[in-house]
């Protein structure tokens, strides 16, 4: 326990003296500000229509303005961003050991690699954990200064477990991305990965089979795809954990059996 | 003498390339072994294999009598290394860097830190950011992180790289007083000759993946034999009128004759009064000690004329 609670020290002080933090928080801040943005657009449709193009788009994605529409396109902008955001997270805290050349110094001491990995991982879950909830309460926070109608309690929980599912779906989809910086021994094929990833979850989201698609089941839950994508069940939700078992475990079974030549 | 680190025919292969090859050495306890060899001989793979970071396609690495693997991490407090060029988090100070290698070692004392940047003088760079740091002290930095848990056995892949001499000679004397003071282990591989000779207790050098010698540092004089160096203004000729009379003259640098037989060395001025009374008297006539780097090459040399002459 020692050892994991160190590496978890050791990966929290790297994690706080970058700027991906803030960059992170940044990004986290965009997504409920442009979602309120749209309501204000909704709210003033003469302010949408002297915009042309961003009232269109507004009203396209949110349908009115009120709380249910504006925490729905929270939840979709989350499932979006959000596999773009924590994925970034993953491939840097396991990618700059390769980009820095340091992973060697942290191969062969008494701390057993798979301590080491599981740090990370914590550190990676703990991180977008907290970015979700920045944006839930932003959001909240942001509803409430356009001043949007029919809040609820009721409404503000439901939005609330679906903003959290669809984060929660998105951490586990990117723990492979982990996996593949890994083996690529560095930052590029991760990136390269999530990108791949998200297209693939687009269009199968698009032809009907994304309730199969661990990448595009965020989308769908979140309802991004609307409902022709169709609903994800138990199944999808499986095959998502699947997915991030299978690559969590690749991405220790790399650090602790692969050779280590960088 | 107790036996630290030991391969036994210890192979590894890189697809169709066998970057080290079935190599077999002993280093005792408190020996400081020198691991000779040019750029892409095998030495890092050997130190990596020793760390268990690359597994071996062929035999095995034991240290401290227990069979290295990617997961021996129990013998990781009694080992210190430095593999490759230093690279530290650019992000952290110097300070951080070595408190991440502490508690990462499962160390309770958090003075261990300030020792160690005082032993390796950088105290004064503690709270400066390791990106900003010259290549010297990122070497400093690579070292004190090696020996901040005061091991038994310190494994070093070209400790004196990028150091400015008076750093070269602090270095040595700190491992030999390691060696000397703690009775610890060193196994360091150097391009640095001149370094491995004046340190190391035993040398081993290896070329293209295999160890072609072995020896310990006080045989070292006798395999550093004088030679005598000749040259003529025709060397060939001269090189003839010496094979006719039995010597085995070897074209060194610069197309220099040298000879290593007894006899020559003993009587350069017999050599001059052949070569005279052949017509090829010569212009050169010296009587060299060998230096390491001179053997080292010769060595090299020899391996490839052999394999050469195998395919």
């Amino acid at each position: 326990m020692k050892g994991f609670k160190n590496a978890l020290w050791t990966e929290a002080l790297k994690a706080r003296r970058s700027k991906l933090p803030l960059l992170g928080i940044l990004i986290c801040c965009i997504i409920p500000v442009v979602c309120g943005l749209f309501m204000l657009i909704l709210k003033n449709p003469d302010f949408a229509k002297n915009i042309g193009l961003i009232g269109a788009k507004a009203q396209l994605a949110a349908g009115s303005a009120d709380w249910p529409s504006y925490l729905g396109v929270v939840s979709q902008a989350t499932a979006i961003a959000g596999l773009l955001l924590f994925s970034l997270i993953a491939i840097w805290v396991f990618g700059r050991e390769y980009s820095d050349r340091t992973l060697k110094d942290i191969l062969a001491v008494p701390t057993s690699r798979s301590r080491i990995v599981a740090a990370k991982f914590t550190i990676v879950v703990v991180w977008s954990v907290l970015l979700s909830a920045l944006i839930l309460g932003l959001s909240f926070i942001i509803g409430a200064a356009v001043n949007i109608p029919k809040w609820s309690q009721s409404v503000a929980f439901s939005a609330a477990g679906h903003i959290a599912g669809t984060a929660g779906l998105t951490i586990v989809l990117i723990l492979p991305a982990a996996f593949v910086t890994c083996a690529g021994r560095g930052y590029l094929p991760g990136f390269g990965y999530t990108l791949i990833t998200l297209v693939a979850g687009m269009i199968f989201a698009a032809t009907g089979w994304g309730v199969y698609v661990p990448w595009s089941i965020p989308a769908l839950y979140s309802g991004a795809a609307g409902t022709e994508g169709g609903t994800p069940g138990v199944f999808s939700f499986i095959i998502v954990v699947l997915t991030g078992i299978t690559g969590a475990a690749a991405a220790f079974y790399w650090l602790t059996h692969a050779d280590q030549t960088r | 003498m107790d036996t630290v680190v030991s391969t036994d025919r210890l192979t590894k292969a890189f697809g169709d390339v066998l970057a080290v090859d079935r190599l077999s050495l002993e280093v005792g306890a408190g020996e400081i072994y020198g691991f000779l060899g040019l750029n892409g001989a095998g030495k890092t793979t050997t130190i990596r294999m020793l760390l268990g970071m690359i597994r071996p396609t062929g035999g095995s690495a034991d240290v401290f009598g227990n069979t290295v693997g990617p997961n021996a991490h129990e013998l990781w407090s009694r080992v210190g290394y430095l593999v490759e060029m230093p690279y530290s988090y650019p992000q952290l100070t110097v300070k951080e860097n070595l408190e991440v290698i502490r508690r990462l070692r499962l160390m309770d004392d958090p003075n261990a830190v300030d020792r160690v940047m005082d032993l390796m003088a950088l105290t004064k760079y503690a709270d400066r950011r390791t990106r900003t740091l010259s290549q010297g002290n990122e070497q400093r930095l690579g070292i004190a992180r090696a020996i901040i848990h005061e091991p038994e056995l310190l494994i070093l892949d070209e400790p004196a790289n990028g150091l400015d001499p008076a750093g070269v000679v602090e270095i040595r004397e700190l491992l030999k007083r390691l060696s000397r003071e703690r009775g610890v282990t060193v196994f360091m591989s150097s391009h640095i000759l001149a370094e491995v000779a004046r340190l190391a207790t035993r040398i081993g050098i290896i070329h293209e993946g295999r160890l072609l010698e072995e020896f310990d540092s006080d045989q070292l004089d006798a395999r550093l034999r004088p030679r005598l160096h000749i040259d003529s203004r025709d060397r060939e000729a001269a090189r003839l009128v010496l094979e006719s009379k039995g010597f085995r003259p070897v074209t060194v640098g610069d197309g220099i004759l040298e000879l290593a037989s007894e006899d020559a060395i003993n009587n350069p001025d017999r050599i001059a009064r052949l070569l005279v009374e052949s017509g090829q008297p010569p212009t050169l006539l010296q009587v060299r000690q060998q230096d390491l780097e001179t053997h080292f090459l010769q060595m090299v040399n020899a391996s490839g004329d052999e394999q050469n002459e195998r395919v």
